[in-house]
């Protein structure tokens, strides 16, 4: 007999299953307390009992598994009497019990502890521990006498919590307290979305007041493939800046004494197009350009650079990519075919080993972060390469603390290892790869005595790193990275190097294994995939490819010329130079986040004509001459491209203040007062043309097939559900390439009478340039920049902790109070760029990528004016 | 300059929650390192913590939670060692209500302390009155009780070398049997204990050889052996006998356990309430060392002591694992079993200190001989141990099969007349005099609706107050219910409520619907045979007990 039965009703166990599990599956419903899906059995409330016959006691069907020939009652009186005398006991235990604190702690800014109201079902210490990772909770004392309990005063403020919130969610009483949540209304709708912070993508429910467009809470959406439920603090909690009282409500434009005025849509509308055309006109194609934003939908991003390639014929089009992935981009175009992750997220739960290289996920990307680490508190071996001690790497088996920009060094000497121990896949390499053969030769000239000196990093340590990296015949390795192997003279040559591992290893195209970039923006995957880059058109295709342009003219009617424009650093160095006179800023601020401030001011000044399309008033508005108030990622509709391909629907929540608008329709109404003549009625059907103009990639993508967890490209047509695996059945662009290339140290290495180099990047309390954040509460748990200095170094140039101190660059000066950390390799600083008044940037120079035109802001010479 | 800015959590060193993995492969056990860190500081202030946290692997969230747990713990000042606890157990409740104070000082010292509730239940003395633990010793404020061993099985096993021996000084070994098990293969030992049909003898009598085929059926590239002495049952001493007087025989057995199942490692859990039998069995186990029987060209197994820290629970095989990866003492949802996922999440035989004394005589005289002791379905010996109550208390081996009156007249009957004899501590049972006959036997007890536990037999007089000691027996549960579930943590503290408030008409069925709720929902053994227990006990005595003036 297969079957087992549950009140009657007969299934068939599935291996493994509990009875719980199996009661789900015939839609019976189990009272429980203690238990939750995503996490262990716990088996403490013991309310989910049940009789099977032939058991002389009921059963847990929490964590009992289900048998064939097994005869379940779920609700038998003996088992309803059960239940009601247990809740009897809690409750008099509850009445009984006196609580620790009256009043709710407000120590934290989100969360409050009501251990009154506490059932002791350990939920909150169990999501901690098995989803996030955090470790906060404790169980204090034992039997009838124990209690959850955070440190030593029972408050997350001090505790390693990170606010995710996860705990709040899941708590089934008034314990946990989420103060963000505010009371329902008789008037709420609950919206899915997704969040609009980084490049994660997770979906979030937002529950809204529909009379006073306010929002209520945002959650998680357990069965969504990304998040499984979980949020991180910037998109659960940093949503109070909608209401900021700077929102930008209204069209602006300057006036003769600089100051703004108020204007109409027709008014600021006609002013672009009038102002812009006529630039063409007078100046040509190339006097003027586009930044798409990656915090900003397809469509919009879509519509932007087919208004200034069609309409205005001009391929100066580029978005941040440019400055943080787009070497990524490029060394994996180069080498597979395809510029974007080979993996998707559900590869970390099948790896055998994971690779992290300049990223640190538990603070840029906490959801992959977390998943990252319970993966590896399973047992899977990881290996960490980063000039700081991440989150990461204490959990790491070895961590390479290598010095910045050495990359390239690093993984030829990891290649070098691997390759003479006989770590590879051989028939990968001879089926998949074009010149192995070549590559075997370089290896040859690789020398270990050099790598060690030129990276910091020791044999011992590099060959316990070789020989964790797994081999496709052991399930092959995961090779996750980010902006520190992206943002660096060598970051193109970083990111092919790396790949060579993956190709070494077999590691790509199979599940589990491959390469996997942390994409920062929420749709800066989605902004280079539709075209915004001077030398390719929507889906990658180049400008000049003559199929390419064959089916664009047919769509848009007209086409830019052949020759590439200009990249983001080559248009402001043009636009300072006089030749780019116009620009269109959508979604970005590169006065403060692009590197080498003064350079960027003073090009924005020379500039005749700025367009920002912003939410806040940000630092480069002060450079504009028209500005745009845009909707948020909460106000309006349009799909976002997460960091593994997968584009996912995003709905309006809340209507946008004032009179801003989705710049995706700004985009068209400008378009058409320029004679484009575009009747999209809604975003959808500028998807629908997106699948049209690049099919090879998006031709099976409609908002009809977005439902639930979005469509991963390549989907190439209606029969296709899209692809977590690239390059499953080889690579795409035929056969891999290794990359034979030599580390040479970048032009900010060795600069003499500036001993240190600086690293620039983000904190996890806030996002990027801090704009959504700083209008949060998020600024109550960090409210400014710090340089971090290494406590020896900080001693040696007689410095304290808090100090004040001015440092300095060959591009300019700051000043910053400094935080002592340990994390900070001796030599190396690390800050952030979250708070205008830092003006980090100023810092950082003109240090390029050749390649990719991507700045090096994760190395740049710098010294300390104590 | 600017005020101090409050931490951030992503910026603070958190060394020991990332580790947290890597206790799966530690070289000291966690155990351990707190031990020694809390015999010799104290309990951790916050550097301290972090420190210690660091060392064990373990999140320091994690690791408060452990260091609450325990009631050694609790209360630990670093004078720890001159701290007196007076024996709580059943065996000397029953007496300390009529015994005097002596006047020595340093019982009166005692006496003072007693009273500020710093107790230990049990001393594993209870062949003797009135017990206390000072200095790592154990004392008496009555006589000093002798303490007689006999063996009334056509054969001893598990009291062979301590009869012969005048518990002067602990018996030698020539380990005899662990010579000749190295000589067969690990499959043919599995075969032998099993076809001898040894059961667990701390109480859930599990065939042995049944657990280690499945734990040396697990694949595995590191397996654990682990000797269960946290003897935790107030009446039972037969344990720390066996280790202070014969405890080369426990290593044997374990070393030869370790060989059939293929375990490198192996641990000797003794609770902290016997320290002289650490010591013992630490010099034992250094005089095996010595001698080569540990690490040999056949055969490697270190072996490693490790002290319990104050907790009953932790003699349950899955709440011991978890003590010793130095986390809370709580019992563990099953399965996966200990043999399949045990210490560290490798495969494990948690055996009881009596079962493995068993097992060298086994492998030297064969299963045969061991089966010709005994019944059907409990073959061999089983030792008793009787308390002061009786004329000579005293372990007994009998063979399976004896009946209780054999071993009891061999105790020279009780000193006054007794209402019941208590069986197999508070997880065990109440027999009356009228089913002394019944023979000592697992299932013929179970016939008869009792359980054998683990052979300890407290003599219960007429006189004793049947109310004072229900209240002792349910406080006991409070006092050492884990906190996993909550029928068994909050229901055993509802029923010590209901026995310390004044009797009312409805009190006896609000116990028992209780006592069955708790036996009924609980998640492990000790909340569901406790309250079997308990309810036996009021059954027999309900009519001395509600009657109102025992409240």
């Amino acid at each position: 007999m297969s079957e087992a039965f549950i009140n009657g009703q007969a299934i068939t166990p599935l291996s493994g299953e509990t009875i719980l599990e199996a009661a789900k599956r015939l839609s019976i419903d189990i009272p429980t307390i203690c238990h939750a899906e995503q996490l262990h059995p716990e088996g403490g409330c013991r309310i989910c009992l049940v009789e099977c016959e032939g058991e002389d006691r009921p059963m847990a069907a929490c964590h009992s598994a289900i048998n064939p020939g097994m005869i379940i009652h779920t609700d038998t009186e003996k088992v309803e009497t059960l239940r009601s005398q247990l809740h009897e006991l809690y409750d008099h235990h509850r009445h009984t019990i006196t609580p620790c604190s009256t009043t709710t702690q407000e120590t934290h800014p989100y969360l409050s502890l009501n251990l009154a109201a506490c059932v002791d079902c350990r939920l909150c210490l169990n999501v901690c521990e098995q989803v996030q990772g955090q470790f906060v909770f404790s169980v204090s004392g034992r039997g009838a006498k124990k209690k959850i309990s955070i440190g030593d005063l029972d408050t997350f403020a001090d505790s390693p919590c990170v606010a995710c919130g996860a705990c709040a969610d899941i708590c089934p009483t008034d314990a946990i307290i989420n103060r963000d949540v505010l009371n329902h209304s008789a008037h709420q709708k609950t919206v899915r979305s997704t969040c609009g912070y980084c490049g994660v993508g997770c979906q979030i429910a937002v529950a809204v007041d529909e009379d006073t467009n306010q929002v209520l809470s945002i959650e998680g959406v357990n069965d969504a493939l990304v998040n499984k439920g979980h949020l991180c603090a910037k998109g659960r909690f940093s949503h109070s800046y909608l209401k900021s009282g700077d929102r930008l409500t209204q069209p602006l434009i300057k006036t003769a004494d600089g100051s703004f005025k108020e204007a109409t849509w027709p008014e600021a509308l006609k002013l672009i197009t009038s102002t812009l055309t006529q630039m063409v006109k007078t100046h040509g194609s190339s006097s003027v350009g586009a930044f798409t934003s990656s915090r900003s939908t397809n469509e919009a991003c879509y519509l932007l650079q087919k208004f200034f390639r069609s309409i205005l014929l001009s391929n100066n089009v580029d978005c941040c990519a440019r400055v943080c992935h787009s070497s990524t981009a490029l060394a994996l175009q180069l080498v597979t075919g395809t510029g974007a992750a080979s993996s998707s997220y559900q590869d970390i739960e099948s790896s055998s080993c994971i690779l992290v290289a300049g990223a640190n996920p538990t603070e840029a990307h906490p959801i992959v972060g977390a998943r990252i680490k319970q993966q590896v508190l399973k047992g899977t071996p990881l290996i960490v390469i980063d000039p700081r001690e991440i989150e990461l790497a204490e959990y790491a088996d070895v961590h390479l603390q290598l010095i910045p920009g050495t990359n390239v060094a690093l993984f030829n000497g990891l290649a070098k290892i691997l390759h003479d121990n006989g770590d590879i896949d051989e028939p990968y390499l001879l089926e998949r790869i074009e010149n192995y053969e070549e590559f075997k030769g370089f290896i040859e000239t690789i020398s270990l005595p050099e790598i060690v000196d030129s990276t910091g990093v020791d044999l011992e340590s590099m060959k316990k790193a070789a020989s964790l990296i797994c081999s496709s015949q052991a399930g092959g390795t995961l090779f996750v990275h980010g902006l520190g192997l992206s943002e660096l003279e060598q970051g193109t040559a970083s990111v092919m190097t790396l790949c060579n591992l993956g190709m070494l290893t077999g590691s790509i195209g199979k599940l589990g294994s491959g390469m996997l970039p942390l994409r920062g923006q929420n749709n800066v995957q989605g902004s280079a995939d539709m075209g915004s880059m001077p030398d390719q058109f929507t889906g990658y295709q180049s400008v000049a490819d003559p199929a390419a342009r064959q089916r664009l003219q047919k769509i848009w009617g007209s086409l830019p010329p052949e020759e590439p424009g200009l990249t983001i650093p080559e248009m402001i160095d043009a636009a300072a130079a006089g030749s780019i006179r116009g620009l269109w800023i959508q979604g970005e601020d590169i006065a403060q986040s692009d590197p080498n401030e003064s350079h960027v001011r003073a090009a924005l000044e020379t500039l005749d004509f700025l367009v920002v399309q912003e939410i806040f008033f940000s630092e480069t508005c002060h450079f504009a001459d028209v500005i745009l108030p845009a909707a948020s990622y909460l106000e309006q509709e349009g799909t976002f491209t997460n960091g593994e391909r997968r584009i996912q629907h995003v709905k309006p929540v809340v209507a946008s203040p004032g009179e801003s608008l989705p710049d995706w329709l700004v985009v068209r109404d400008a378009a058409n007062l320029a004679g484009a003549q575009w009747s999209y009625q809604n975003p959808s059907e500028v998807m629908d043309e997106i699948a049209e103009v690049a099919p090879h990639l998006f031709g099976g993508v409609s908002y009809s097939r977005l439902d639930q967890n979005g469509l991963q490209w390549p989907c190439p047509s209606y029969e296709s559900s899209g692809t977590a695996t690239v390059h499953g059945s080889g690579f795409l662009r035929g056969k891999g390439a290794l990359t034979t290339i030599d580390y040479r140290p970048s032009s900010e290495h060795h600069i003499s009478g500036y001993p240190y180099l600086l690293i620039t990047g983000r904190t996890l309390h806030h996002y990027n340039v801090g704009t959504m954040t700083r209008r949060s509460r998020q600024s109550s748990l960090s409210s400014r920049d710090f340089l971090e200095i290494n406590p020896k170094d900080a001693k040696r140039e007689k410095i304290k902790d808090g100090d004040i101190i001015t440092v300095q660059s060959r591009w300019g000066q700051i000043a910053v109070p400094i935080k002592y950390s340990t994390r900070t390799a001796p030599n190396t600083l690390f800050l952030s760029f979250h708070f205008p008044e830092t003006h980090t940037n100023q810092l950082t120079g003109p240090a390029l990528d050749p390649m990719s035109k991507c700045p090096q802001y994760k190395a740049t010479a710098v010294r300390l004016l104590v | 300059m600017p005020s101090p800015h409050p931490p951030n959590p992503s910026n603070q060193r958190q060394p020991s929650a990332a580790a947290y993995r890597r206790t799966r492969d530690g070289k000291e056990y966690p155990a351990s390192i707190i031990q020694q860190y809390i015999g010799e500081n104290g309990l951790p202030d916050a550097a301290g913590l972090a420190s210690l946290a660091a060392r064990v692997q373990l999140p320091e969230s994690t690791l408060r939670s452990t260091l609450s747990y325990y009631a050694d713990y609790t209360n630990k000042s670093p004078s720890s060692a001159a701290h007196s606890k007076a024996c709580n157990g059943t065996s000397c409740f029953l007496s300390s209500k009529d015994k005097p104070r002596a006047t020595s000082e340093a019982t009166t010292e005692v006496a003072t302390k007693t009273t500020q509730g710093d107790c230990a239940s049990c001393l594993g003395h209870c062949y003797q009155e009135n017990n206390y633990l000072h200095d790592n010793e154990v004392h008496t404020t009555a006589e000093t009780g002798e303490m007689a061993t006999q063996c009334l099985a056509p054969t001893p096993v598990t009291t062979r070398r301590i009869i012969a021996n005048n518990a002067t000084k602990p018996a030698t070994s020539s380990y005899a049997g662990l010579q000749l098990a190295l000589q067969s293969s690990p499959q043919k030992i599995i075969e032998t204990i099993t076809n001898s049909g040894l059961r667990g003898r701390g109480g859930a009598a599990f065939p042995s050889g049944k657990k280690w085929k499945a734990c040396a059926s697990t694949a595995s590239n590191q397996r654990y052996i682990i000797a269960n002495g946290n003897e935790g049952d107030a009446g039972s001493y037969v344990d720390r006998v066996l280790l202070e007087r014969d405890p080369h025989s426990v290593i044997e057995g374990l070393l030869i356990g370790a060989y059939a199942i293929g375990a490198s490692k192996g641990v000797i859990y003794i609770r902290s309430e016997y320290p002289t039998a650490a010591r013992i069995i630490e010099a034992a186990l250094k005089e095996a060392r010595d001698a080569g029987h540990l690490k040999n060209d056949h055969f490697s197994c270190e072996v490693t002591v490790i002290q319990g820290a104050g907790s009953f629970v932790c003699g349950e095989e899955t709440a011991l694992i978890n003590a010793i990866e130095g986390l809370r003492g709580e019992v563990r949802l099953r399965p996966p079993y200990p043999t399949e996922s045990g210490l560290f999440g490798k495969p494990t035989t948690v055996d009881n200190i009596e079962t493995l004394c068993n097992i060298p005589f086994i492998i030297e005289h064969s299963a045969e001989t061991y089966k010709l002791m005994g019944t059907a379905t409990s073959s061999g010996t089983k030792t008793l141990c009787f308390n002061h109550g009786f004329v000579r208390p005293g372990i007994i081996e009998v063979e399976f099969g004896t009946p209780l009156q054999a071993a009891i007249d061999a105790a020279g009957g009780s000193k006054s007349p007794l209402a019941a004899i208590l069986l197999g501590g508070p997880m065990g049972c109440v027999i009356t005099p009228d089913q002394w006959d019944t023979p000592v036997c697992y299932e013929a007890m179970q016939a008869r609706g009792f359980d054998l536990g683990h052979g300890s037999i407290i003599a219960l007089p007429k006189s004793a107050d049947k109310a004072a000691l229900l209240r002792h027996w349910l406080s006991f549960m409070a006092d050492e219910s884990c906190g996993k579930c909550e029928p068994c943590s909050l229901g055993s503290k509802r029923s010590c409520q209901i026995v310390n408030e004044p009797w009312h008409e409805n009190s006896q069925q609000q116990l028992d619907d209780l006592l069955h709720l708790i036996g009924q929902t609980s998640l492990c053994a000790f909340g569901r045979e406790i309250p079997r227990a308990v309810s036996q006990y009021l059954d027999v005595f309900q009519d001395e007990i509600f009657t109102p003036k025992s409240s």
